[in-house]
């Protein structure tokens, strides 16, 4: 383990969550700033504190409401925290979790929170990629070609994945299948009364090979609020502490995604986050009760979880059933809120929110004496982060 | 204006490590930079090497023949002008130079259409992991023009992979 004075381990807690009602894209009723409101104002109240505490802020993937609006909305005495975590896409939801909790092991502020506000409906969407010129920007060399949006991009890296380890389409169903399970326990869930099958699953269109219609993340509209406090404090809170063993932010050698050049290519970006996280929790893949993992498209969550260590490449398609991956007695269960998939796309943050409360004991999809509770955020994209959460230190 | 199915090529004039390769291809030529300081060749074009992080570098041009690494069929374009195209392949060409160079991971890999003798999207049934390519130049105007692969020849180094559907 590294040293205690250059770790978290311990020193911060997620003391209070909460989101507004998840709705399909373009559905929210009210403007996104007012949703983000109604998440921080609702998950201060579940950590039984004032709103008027909260003196801080991180974010992720440019979310547009911005710390000084929101302090300002809400009447907050003093702004000590103004955070955004670089990068698009989820690769960011852990990395807020672990900015915000630096902060407050530092004394920068003492009650952060993490949100996220999406409201597709009222900007544009993420997932289309851009359209009009061919040759400008980040898809300088790769837009001229056709390969324009998320999916498209992702699906190469995978495909050279399936083809270097042997993966089954049945491992990425697997996926998609425990999800949508997951969902149907989960009355938060937009996808909550919709089962999926395996027929169902096969007989849906392709969006890009590897990627069937039911392997891709949603899109959704909503907002979601974590609360963090150091741990003394989040004690003497209203709810079960989930204490933070550790958070991890980072990309590998060379993974700028977008001209598809790294010398490593088949990889979801977790190699060199992956072991430092395992070393500052002090824990191995093995004493992970619950996972939530970042689903863009399911074929990322199968290399992250490779690259986390819970199975090697070439034992993908023994791991990946819908057995092993449900709740609440499965191998490894995944996702159990039904996450990106199936509950809502919030960014991951809905993930984050899933693992606190399977630390808490109060998810849908509970598994039983869940105490390490894991968060993969951003499978493919640069840069991803991780984090760790936990009942009891130990 | 430069232009490619309709659509105007919008490149910043500050941008010229871009440029220039578009110029190379308008030339009918595949042309890379390789660093005056460590030599090495590097993809994609841009003002650094990343092996060296000299500022320093030329053009030259390469063989243009390489082996598909990774590749996709899109059959729903987001962009209308490419509507028309679908299916197409987009392909990861690996290309022969600088194999392995400077570890065993690394190799000069290009992103680019899979197009027919006719410069239209190849057929999927041809489209593989491991299928020998070698580039071609579509046309931009201005003396520009876009590096684009098809199918070569030669014998593969290896098996041939397809998505199995
Ligand atoms: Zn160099």
């Amino acid at each position: 383990m590294a040293t205690d004075e250059r770790t978290i381990r311990g020193k911060v807690a997620i003391a209070g969550l909460a989101e507004t009602t998840y709705y399909k894209r373009g559905q929210a009723t009210d403007p996104e700033f007012k949703m983000a409101l109604q998440a921080i104002i609702a998950a201060a109240g579940d950590a039984g504190i004032d709103v008027t505490e909260i003196d801080g802020f991180a974010s992720y993937s440019n979310d547009r409401n911005d710390p000084v609006r929101l302090a300002t909305a809400l009447g907050l005495p003093q702004l000590k925290l103004s955070n955004m975590f670089w990068g698009g896409g989820g690769g960011g939801g852990s990395g807020a979790v672990a900015n915000a909790a630096a902060a407050i092991v530092a004394g920068y502020a003492d009650t952060v929170v993490v949100y996220r506000s999406l409201a597709q409906g009222q900007f544009g969407r993420f997932g289309q990629g851009s359209g009009a010129n061919v040759a400008r920007g980040a898809g300088a060399f790769t837009s001229p070609y056709g390969l324009m949006s998320p999916a498209q991009s992702f699906a190469m890296r995978v495909r050279r994945f399936m083809h270097d380890h042997g993966t089954e389409q049945a491992a990425l169903r697997a996926i998609s299948l425990a999800s949508y399970q997951h969902a149907q326990h989960n009355p938060r869930a937009v996808m909550h009364g919709r089962e999926l099958t395996e027929e169902i699953y096969d007989n849906s269109r392709w969006i890009v090979e590897p990627f069937h219609l039911f392997d891709c993340c949603m899109e959704n509209d909503g907002a979601a609020a974590v609360i963090l406090t150091s741990a003394e404090r989040a004690r003497d809170l209203k709810q079960t502490p989930a204490y933070v063993l550790a958070a991890m932010q980072g990309s590998d050698y060379r993974q700028g995604a977008t001209a598809h050049n790294a010398p490593d290519y088949a990889t979801s970006n977790f190699k060199t986050v992956a072991p430092r996280l395992y070393e500052h929790a002090g824990i191995t893949p093995g004493d992970v009760d619950v996972l939530q993992s970042y689903e863009n498209f399911t074929g990322g969550v199968l290399m992250s979880i490779v690259e986390h260590g819970f199975c090697e490449p070439d034992e993908a398609n023994e791991l990946f059933t819908l057995e092993h991956l449900s709740a609440p007695d499965g191998k490894l269960p995944l996702n159990t809120s039904g996450g990106n998939l199936a509950e809502c796309y919030m960014h991951g943050l809905e993930l984050i929110i899933e693992a606190a409360r399977q630390v808490r004991g109060e998810s849908t999809s509970q598994v039983h004496d869940a105490n390490i509770s894991m968060v993969g955020s951003g499978p493919m994209v640069q840069p991803v982060s991780d984090l760790v959460l936990a009942r009891d230190l130990g | 204006m430069a232009e490619y199915l309709g659509l105007t090529v919008d490149i910043p004039a500050n941008d010229p490590d871009h440029i220039e390769y578009l110029q190379g291809a308008g030339e009918g030529r595949l042309v890379l930079q390789r660093c005056s300081d460590c030599n090495l060749l590097r993809y994609p074009p841009g003002p650094a090497c990343p092996y060296c992080q000299s500022l320093e570098r030329e053009w030259e041009e390469v063989s243009g023949r390489g082996t598909i690494y990774s590749y996709e069929i899109v059959t729903q374009a987001i962009n209308p002008a490419y509507r028309e195209l679908v299916p197409y392949a987009v392909v990861l060409v690996e290309l022969d130079e600088q194999r392995g160079v400077p570890d065993e991971h690394e190799a000069l890999r290009v992103i680019s259409s899979l197009v027919d003798g006719d410069g239209a999207p190849e057929a999927e049934e041809n489209v593989a992991i491991g299928a020998r390519v070698e580039a071609e130049f579509a046309d931009l105007g201005d003396g520009l023009g876009l590096p684009r692969f098809r199918l070569s020849d030669e014998t593969p180094e290896h098996e041939l992979w397809q998505f199995p559907s």
